[in-house]
């Protein structure tokens, strides 16, 4: 009989790993840098705003979703979906890591939490990140809301900034009607539909927001999916470690007892990079990299 | 008028200035905590803070930017709004006394 691997013993087969694949799941390993990736505009790197690990848009995709907001959305909040969908497997999953050998469940836990990682890196940083750059002008938002800037700076003579986005520039993006006249009367026919379709183009861009923050809510448990999957499983991996630390190389020890004190969304990704895999038991990390091996698109 | 001191700052996201009570809200199953016409703080908002955002006068946030949840919702509602001052939940007091001029971004004490 075929060796069985630990996720396997949770009900992971190689027919449920190929479901997920073919739906589109795209789980990559190891976690490496990106050197291309947006920092903030202040150079913090922030959950919404940036990350070194994460893929970004395409050119051919930055290109088309400029040109169609309306399928920037439509391929937004289909990922949302499925996001949601993969979320909530994994989470049912780790439930039935109670039946499973000591060792064993430290490898489905950490197996578990990797898969939300990456499902999680690639809809917030390859898709929901580019909601909020509207100051990178080669983003989909960022190209239109450039558009409403210099118009804005054409009828008033001034330059609206992150920091200084002046009344009337506010009173622009929210489609003020007394505004919108004034700016009609003042641009031309053809700069007064440029404007327009710029502000047609960030409303998509704000109903994809505000959509997929109500897709991601759990009304019943009032928490959102992060919060409500993927904290609980990385707080019952902590605790299995906190109980049996012999599962750890005492010289990684240290290491691991600072990364558990850290935010969840820091903790989590700093727990999935190598020089923490590697404080891990030598088998613990082996199985590890066995399981995600199978979820690696080839 | 003697000039206020500002005691935080943060991004213009809805335009208008409003005097209010500060009510810290971190999670939204302290809704019941706002009175109408209070001011809302809080890290950033999501949907369960709606029957909150329906009570402010205005709102003021630790993270967020232009098109962040906060900042749509309240040019949508026509309420000032100040996102990204990185700690008001951490500076302002419940019930403390403040006045958001969401068109500089600034938050001034009374």
């Amino acid at each position: 009989m075929r060796y069985k691997t630990i996720l396997e013993k949770i009900g992971i087969s190689d027919e449920v790993v190929k479901k997920w694949k073919k739906k589109g799941l795209k789980i990559t390993y190891p976690t490496e840098k990106n050197p291309h990736y947006l920092k903030s505009a202040d150079g913090e790197a922030f959950v919404e705003n940036a990350d070194k690990f994460v893929p970004p848009l395409t050119k051919q995709e930055t290109k088309l979703y400029i040109k169609h907001p309306e399928k920037f959305k439509e391929d937004f909040l289909k990922n949302v979906r499925f996001f949601k969908k993969f979320c909530n497997f994994v989470y049912k999953k780790q439930k039935r890591t109670e039946g499973l050998k000591r060792k064993d469940k430290i490898v489905a836990l950490l197996s578990l939490i990797y898969l939300f990682q990456r499902a999680m890196d690639y809809h917030y940083y390859h898709w929901d990140r580019y909601l909020v750059y509207e100051d990178y002008p080669q983003t989909p938002v960022g190209y239109w809301w450039k558009k409403i800037k210099d118009l804005y700076t054409k009828v008033t003579r001034k330059k609206a900034s992150k920091k200084n986005p002046f009344e009337g520039f506010l009173k622009l993006v929210a489609r003020d009607k007394e505004i919108l006249k004034e700016f009609r009367e003042k641009l031309s026919k053809n700069d007064f539909l440029i404007l327009k379709k710029a502000l047609q183009a960030i409303k998509i861009f704000e109903d994809a927001q505000q959509k997929e923050i109500e897709m991601l809510m759990d009304y019943e448990r009032k928490i959102d999916v992060l919060k409500g999957t993927g904290f609980p499983m990385l707080d019952k991996f902590w605790k299995e470690i906190k109980r049996h630390p012999e599962f750890t190389r005492k010289e990684g020890r240290a290491k691991i007892k600072t990364i558990m004190r850290l935010h969840p969304i820091i903790g989590a990704r700093r727990l999935l990079l190598a020089p923490a895999l590697k404080c891990f038991d030598k088998e613990i990390f082996s199985q590890f990299q066995k399981e995600i091996k199978r979820w690696v698109k080839r | 008028m003697p000039k206020q001191k500002i005691i935080l700052k943060g991004i213009p996201a809805s335009t208008g200035v409003m005097k209010g009570k500060v009510k810290i809200i971190l999670d939204p199953s302290d809704n019941s905590k706002m009175r109408k016409g209070d001011i809302l703080v809080t890290e950033m908002t999501n949907p369960l803070f709606v029957p909150a955002i329906q009570k402010a006068k205005a709102i003021v946030t630790d993270v967020g930017g232009l098109l962040s949840h906060a900042a749509i919702v309240s040019r949508e509602l026509g309420i000032p709004c100040v996102v990204g001052t990185k700690k008001a939940t951490k500076i302002l007091k419940d019930n403390q006394k403040i006045i958001v001029n969401a068109t500089k971004g600034e938050i001034y004490e009374v």
